[in-house]
């Protein structure tokens, strides 16, 4: 039943072209939109994060927290034990690649089966450039910039399925790998050699083979290994330490590439 | 002039609250697609037309931000507003919860269409795209939460309507 009269339209050509200009004109000042947009969204994915976290139950948030610190003190110590034996000579890490870090709030975050992406307050102003990678507080690497503009930048967060990151695991071997983002909230090292002695509980650090990702950012700890009888190769399935649904400020890591 | 900028601003809150507040959430919550559900209920249920802009302005803040799986959110947005406006004129009435929720419904179909159009374009040229599956029940999910917000908006419609009624009588 139509209960209303349909709209006259005396110049639709008029109105398609003033939309478009308008839409230009939204596209070309994103920046200003941005922040213009940017205490209102800073404000609302604090209130969510928060939201999200207090859903949490207590016991769940301290034994993830202890997780977190006991791996955080594991990679330390392994990083530094073989940083003392290899690189005594040499200076620490922050000084010997010229590591600098912008902090950040998220302003927006996409997580589900199709996409892992967050939107940072920092953007090419700040230094911040594409590939840069973006770590939480406590030095877990959390993903990847893949967009900067003047005021904003938008990264790919660890899980997205298209993200890749080289990865180190703390075994006996020091196995190198490429860690892919998978549909979930897990990341796989595929193509692992069958010769390799890979456990559960291992921890994985970046191995620094990314150009911009410096090396012993902790990732997380292997969840399961799985042997692909076709091919003979490993996969480590991987559960990542930093939760960015439970995140609301980051810090970038820029000028990794120098 | 008041009217567009009361709009204006309108938007801004709507599309902050969805991209910060709601995304932020926990799943399935997260996949409520608030901008489109209340731009429906506005359009259909308070008859303020302008509000099937907010759907294409939504979608091309999704571009902006690049938050979104697939490229050319403007456009797939451009297309629910568009079947919004056309559904709402000759197919749904817009006195009762169910035209709303059709108009709602065939909206997101239009989004979901032209999302999955571009997903396997995107694949044409070597993207990564997810999985037909992955993307229905996101929307499946995205479909129930707008439909729960509607059954609390809907009963609002007429006191709104009353009130804006007032306040153009004076």
């Amino acid at each position: 039943m139509k209960l209303r009269p349909s709209i006259s339209h005396r110049r639709p050509w008029l109105t398609g072209v003033f939309v478009f200009l308008v839409l230009l004109l939204f596209f070309l000042a994103r920046g200003w939109v941005m922040n213009l947009l940017s205490p209102l969204l800073r404000a609302a994915s604090s209130a969510g994060s928060a939201l999200t976290v207090s859903l949490t139950s207590q016991e769940q948030r301290a034994l993830e927290d202890q997780i977190v610190a006991l791996s955080t003190d594991r990679a330390d110590y392994e990083r530094l034990k073989e940083e003392n034996e290899v690189l005594r000579d040499e200076l620490g890490f922050v000084e010997r690649t010229g590591l600098s870090s912008v902090a950040a709030s998220i302003l927006s975050k996409s997580l589900s089966q199709t996409v892992a992406r967050f939107v940072l307050d920092v953007g090419s102003d700040e230094g911040v450039q594409v590939g840069d990678p973006v770590v939480a507080q406590d030095g877990l690497l959390v993903g990847k910039i893949i967009q900067t503009e003047p005021g904003f930048s938008t990264a790919l967060a660890m899980t997205d399925p298209t993200h890749t990151v080289g990865v180190s695991l703390l075994n006996d071997r020091r196995t190198i790998g490429v860690a892919y983002g998978t549909v979930g909230d897990l990341l796989e090292i595929r193509f692992i050699p069958a010769d390799e002695t890979i456990g559960v509980n291992d921890l994985v650090v970046t191995s620094g083979l990314d150009p911009t990702v410096p090396s012993g950012l902790l990732i997380g700890l292997v969840n399961a290994v799985q042997q692909d009888q076709a091919t003979l190769f490993l996969t480590a399935v991987v559960e990542p330490l930093a939760d960015v649904r439970r995140l609301s400020h980051v810090l970038v890591l820029t000028n990794t590439s120098l | 002039m008041m009217r567009l900028l009361l709009l204006s601003l309108l938007f801004l809150l709507l599309t902050s609250l969805e991209l910060g507040f709601v995304f932020a959430l926990p799943f399935p919550i997260d996949r409520t697609p608030l901008v489109l559900a209340i731009s429906v209920f506005v359009f259909q249920a308070l008859d303020v037309r302008l509000s099937a802009w907010w759907v294409v302005f939504h979608g091309m803040m999704l571009d902006i931000l690049r938050i979104s799986f697939v490229p050319f959110e403007v456009v797939s947005y451009a297309l629910a507003a568009l079947v919004l406006v056309l559904v709402s004129q000759h197919l749904f009435s817009n006195r009762s919860f169910w035209g709303i929720l059709g108009t709602l419904t065939l909206s997101l179909i239009a989004l979901t269409c032209a999302q999955i159009f571009f997903a396997v374009v995107e694949s044409l040229f070597g993207a990564w795209a997810p999985s037909l599956q992955d993307l229905l029940s996101l929307r499946a999910w995205g479909w129930g939460l707008s439909t729960v917000l509607l059954l609390f908006l809907f009963p609002l419609s007429q006191v709104l309507n009353r009130l804006r009624a007032r306040s153009l009588s004076f």
